[in-house]
């Protein structure tokens, strides 16, 4: 395995911790009201987890290592590459696998509609019903077809939105082979086979914005995947400049993938690294993208600076179904109010304080912003905080990260019914 | 002194983030404003008593079975945007504001019910409509229909108001004070009177007397 670069061992560390809150919130929400009987057995589980983070703070010092300035020594990487994550990585699983069927999760209505918005059916007239399932990873295969495409959602993220953003794979694939034009494109390029392992990612970043390419990097680093790391991530970045997308948390994030290929024992198969060694192709893959998928329909640099403005609100702790804009006019609206004469009326001043609704995916992009943007400084404070306050407050971040997210897609919901905008779909749940 | 509607826009407008109201999402200003208040929508979930199996509520048992009864008497119900909520006549119901509100610290605001809903026989208080310095997050309508017939409450209507008070700035905010339960709750939170103390000292003074006595 090369030797990885702090960054994205912070990264891991991170997707590991996030992973153990909500396995912790799992067991702690199960509602012992249907089955009092399991008590001792979720005790004995709240135990095992106890002492999961208990042996994550002993390496505290090793993982503190990782917030300073300093190279990243061979033997801290290995540690934790090869001992440290892999054992919490396999504890959490354990008891993962153990709470998933007495889990009382429920997919969150608020998925259809963040799926609604995507807006499937205008791309591809005879797009396939797009079906969420809740699954713990080991259900049989689901079928899929050509009027059906089942998404398997794990058990821990049907109230993560942050998650969703993975849901879009397989129709990116469909969508691939269903659009002839694209089709015909790709076969007279120069790319590894199955092509398609190239060019769905792409539809799904045109689609889904940077939340996308945060979730596919890491999922690709968390994997050790040197195709997707190689062939994928540096067109996908390139889509986001291309696409006007420019933030300083998703720079750090491919300088540091950057930093990962150039390691000497980085693997990737030969093929994959001389044909996405040049730009060119990069740069007509990401043509082709654009011509299949119209602007109305994709994630612009529009739709980003609107994610910027609700990243600010996130990091207030302020509901995020609104794009705010009252921050940016509040000046001119001063002025406006102190030029006011005291018969004046004053509804022309206040038809330009109402706001408009966030779409659902403007809100998880926020919300995967304002993740990266924060992860590390959650994580070095709860390192460097006596437990369990450190982890408690740790926890209550990435929670109420999940709520404010949910709430306000939902809320946008209420706000475009009300002002006439067009809604994504309705939910109904009863608990 | 009651904030009138140019001192209310103004603290909406405020150059200062601590001075400001938010109120969000705005959705329609023109309709929401009044000469004092502003009006405030229901959101998309409800928390109605299951009381089938609930013969009473008993406050001096220990918090963590207290909890545990509330959430098991408790029903959870969330509403589509375009489907109502029936609230029968007697019926009492939790439910929140669709808005995120915070209140800065030198201003206390209260909510209240509207003259529209009040003849239909809709309360949307039962008690705590007040509205402490600091408070951030959504604000709980305790509703109940004192009318004789149902009521439907779609979520995004305007069912309450509110008014905005001048206070000097305080030290204790809601949301750093020492025993504040509901604050930054995004959405309809049931009551958390078993965190109160008063509760545990009753308990304790209880035990020590029945010690006494046996």
């Amino acid at each position: 395995m090369p030797q990885m670069n702090k960054t994205l061992l912070k990264r891991l560390l991170f997707e590991l911790v996030e992973d153990l809150v909500r396995v912790e919130h799992q067991i702690e929400t199960i509602d012992l009201t249907v089955q009092p009987s399991i008590k001792p057995y979720l005790s004995a589980l709240q135990t095992q987890l106890e002492g999961t983070k208990a042996d994550l703070f002993s390496q505290r010092n090793s993982l503190l290592a990782l917030f300073d300035e300093s190279p990243t020594e061979d033997n801290l990487a290995d540690t934790l590459l090869q001992d440290v994550f892999p054992a919490i990585r396999k504890r959490t699983e354990a008891l993962a696998n153990a709470i998933d069927p007495l889990s009382q999760n429920t997919l969150a209505p608020e998925v259809e509609l963040f799926m609604g918005n995507l807006h499937l059916n205008k791309l591809l007239p005879e797009a396939p019903t797009l079906v969420v399932l809740p699954s713990n990873g080991e259900a049989a295969p689901i079928p899929s077809s050509e009027d059906l495409i089942v998404e398997p959602l794990n058990i821990r993220s049907l109230e993560t939105p942050l998650h969703w953003v993975g849901l879009l794979q397989q129709f990116s694939k469909f969508f691939c082979n269903k659009t002839l034009q694209l089709y015909a494109l790709l076969e007279d390029m120069h790319l590894p086979e199955p092509k398609i392992n190239y060019v769905a990612p792409l539809i799904s970043l045109r689609l889904l914005g940077p939340a996308y390419y945060s979730y596919y990097v890491i999922q690709a680093i968390l994997k050790d995947d040197g195709d997707a790391l190689w062939g994928v991530e540096p067109v996908l970045f390139q889509g986001l400049n291309r696409f006007g997308i420019v933030n300083k948390d998703l720079v750090i994030l491919h300088q540091a993938v950057e930093r990962l290929r150039q390691q000497p024992h980085f693997t990737a198969p030969e093929e994959t690294v001389q044909i996405f060694g040049k730009d060119d192709i990069k740069d007509e893959l990401l043509r082709l993208v654009e011509k299949v998928i119209p602007e109305r329909l994709a994630f612009t640099e529009k739709s980003f600076s609107r994610v910027s403005a609700l990243q600010e609100r996130l990091a207030n702790g302020v509901l995020i179904s609104a794009i705010p804009s009252l921050d940016n006019q509040a000046e001119q609206l001063r002025e406006h109010l102190n030029q006011l004469d005291e018969e004046a009326t004053i509804y022309p001043l206040l038809n330009q304080l109402g706001e408009a609704a966030a779409t659902p995916r403007e809100i998880i992009n926020a919300g995967w912003m304002f993740k990266l943007d924060n992860a590390f400084h959650w994580l070095y404070s709860a390192l460097i905080t006596e437990q369990p306050i450190g982890w408690a407050v740790l926890k209550q971040n990435i929670l109420e990260l999940d709520i404010n997210l949910l709430k306000s897609i939902e809320t946008s919901e209420v706000h475009r019914v009300l002002s006439h905008q067009e809604a994504e779909q309705h939910m109904l749940v009863e608990r | 002194m009651i904030l009138n509607e140019t001192q209310i826009l103004e603290r909406l407008l405020d150059k200062d983030p601590e001075k400001r109201i938010i109120i969000t999402p705005f959705i329609h200003p023109e309709e929401q404003f009044g000469p004092t208040s502003v009006d405030v929508r229901l959101g998309t979930e409800f928390q109605v008593l299951k009381r089938a199996n609930l013969t009473h509520m008993d406050m001096i048992r220990g918090p963590e079975a207290l909890a545990a009864e509330t959430l098991k008497s408790v029903a959870s119900v969330k509403v589509n945007p375009t489907q109502p909520f029936v609230l029968h006549p007697g019926e009492f119901a939790l439910a929140s504001t669709l808005e995120y509100i915070r209140v800065p610290l030198d201003l206390a605001a209260r909510l209240e019910g509207r003259s529209t809903w009040g003849r239909l026989g809709l309360q949307i208080h039962a008690t705590a409509g007040f509205v402490d310095p600091g408070f951030r997050g959504a604000l709980t309508f305790e509703l109940s229909n004192v009318s004789t017939v149902p009521i439907q409450l779609y979520p995004g209507v305007r069912i309450g108001q509110l008014c905005f008070f001048q206070s000097v700035a305080t030290r204790l905010p809601y949301n750093q004070k020492k025993l504040t339960k509901y604050s930054g709750k995004m959405s309809t939170a049931t009551s958390a009177f078993f965190k109160d103390p008063e509760y545990a000292r009753i308990r304790e003074a209880r035990e020590r007397i029945e010690y006494t006595y046996s």
